[in-house]
């Protein structure tokens, strides 16, 4: 986490005191393919994880249950939400 | 993006399978952890830029996502906890403990074994991989409707790491502002919230 701090501090830093068009195109480039290159490892630590892939067969679909079930209402609770306080500003505004 | 990123996963987790079965070691966070600091750095990159453009109050602006994403997550992934314990059978304490992990599978799911057992620290770790990889999924596809602070709530405390530089990329520098700061709140929550939840006497 610590890691994580610094690069995106560092960043923020880098950003705010140097622009220039080479630079976001650069960090566009990043954006655009090197984030692939990041599933397609996570992809490669799933399947090099015999654990994981053993207990898929046995508590998959519960785990499939509960992800799927978080991510969905976890999007619509923050969609109600959201509505909820643009409708809130826009009356008071 | 959404087809090049099913085909990167399937890939990887294949590639990954092969190397398994041929009895090959790889240590996948060697590799991972660098490019995920470069995926960070370019994202607070772009974040710094969009904040030399716009000004501080841009940030101000994201505000109103992260505040809309910390609630939607939070009472989204408990209603989720409970409606799951239902489906599933499982006691509401252990249901809302596996999903009060956020997202955050490598810390939930030893919380989960040490303070009930191997099969639900488990099924936290599964569950846990499962959203990120649905987050990776959905956060193209909500992005497209326009529903930028619910890409930030999929990814739960993932967001300000590993599925920040999809958003940033999907939804732009200032909802990657929100979602660094709803990750960065969940990341500090979840060590407290799975052994409240556990605890709870449901």
């Amino acid at each position: 986490m610590v890691a994580i701090l610094i690069c995106v501090t560092l960043g923020a830093v880098i950003g705010l005191l140097y622009q220039s068009p080479w630079l976001q195109r650069l960090v566009s480039l990043i954006q655009k393919y090197i984030v692939y290159l990041l599933i397609f490892f996570m992809g490669v630590g799933i399947g090099l994880d015999e654990q994981l892939i053993s207990n898929v067969g046995r508590i998959g679909i519960g785990a499939a249950v509960f992800a799927v079930l978080c991510g969905v209402l976890s999007a619509f609770c923050t969609l109600a939400f959201d509505r909820a306080i643009r409708r809130g500003r826009g009356k008071r505004s | 993006m959404i087809l090049p990123v099913i085909l990167c996963l399937l890939a990887g987790v294949l590639f990954g399978a092969l190397l398994r079965t041929g009895g090959l070691i790889f240590d996948t966070d060697a590799v991972t952890m660098p490019v995920l600091w470069v995926l960070v750095l370019a994202a607070g990159i772009d974040m710094g830029n969009m904040i030399r453009k716009n000004g501080w109050r841009s940030l101000l602006e994201s505000a109103r996502e992260a505040v809309s994403a910390l609630l939607g997550t939070f009472t989204g992934t408990l209603l989720a906890g409970g409606l799951a314990g239902l489906l599933l059978r499982m006691t509401m304490n252990r249901a809302l403990a596996v999903s009060g992990g956020f997202g955050w599978y490598t810390l939930s799911s030893v919380m989960l074994s040490q303070m009930d057992s191997p099969e639900l620290g488990a099924l936290a770790f599964l569950s846990n991989v499962f959203r990120e990889v649905l987050a990776f999924l959905l956060i193209p596809l909500l992005a497209k409707k326009g529903w930028k602070a619910s890409c930030i709530s999929v990814a739960g405390a993932t967001s300000m790491d590993t599925t920040l530089p999809v958003v940033s990329r999907c939804c732009g520098s200032e909802t990657a502002a929100a979602s660094f700061v709803h990750g960065l709140l969940f990341t500090f929550l979840v060590p407290v919230l799975v052994p409240v939840l556990y605890s709870l006497p449901v």
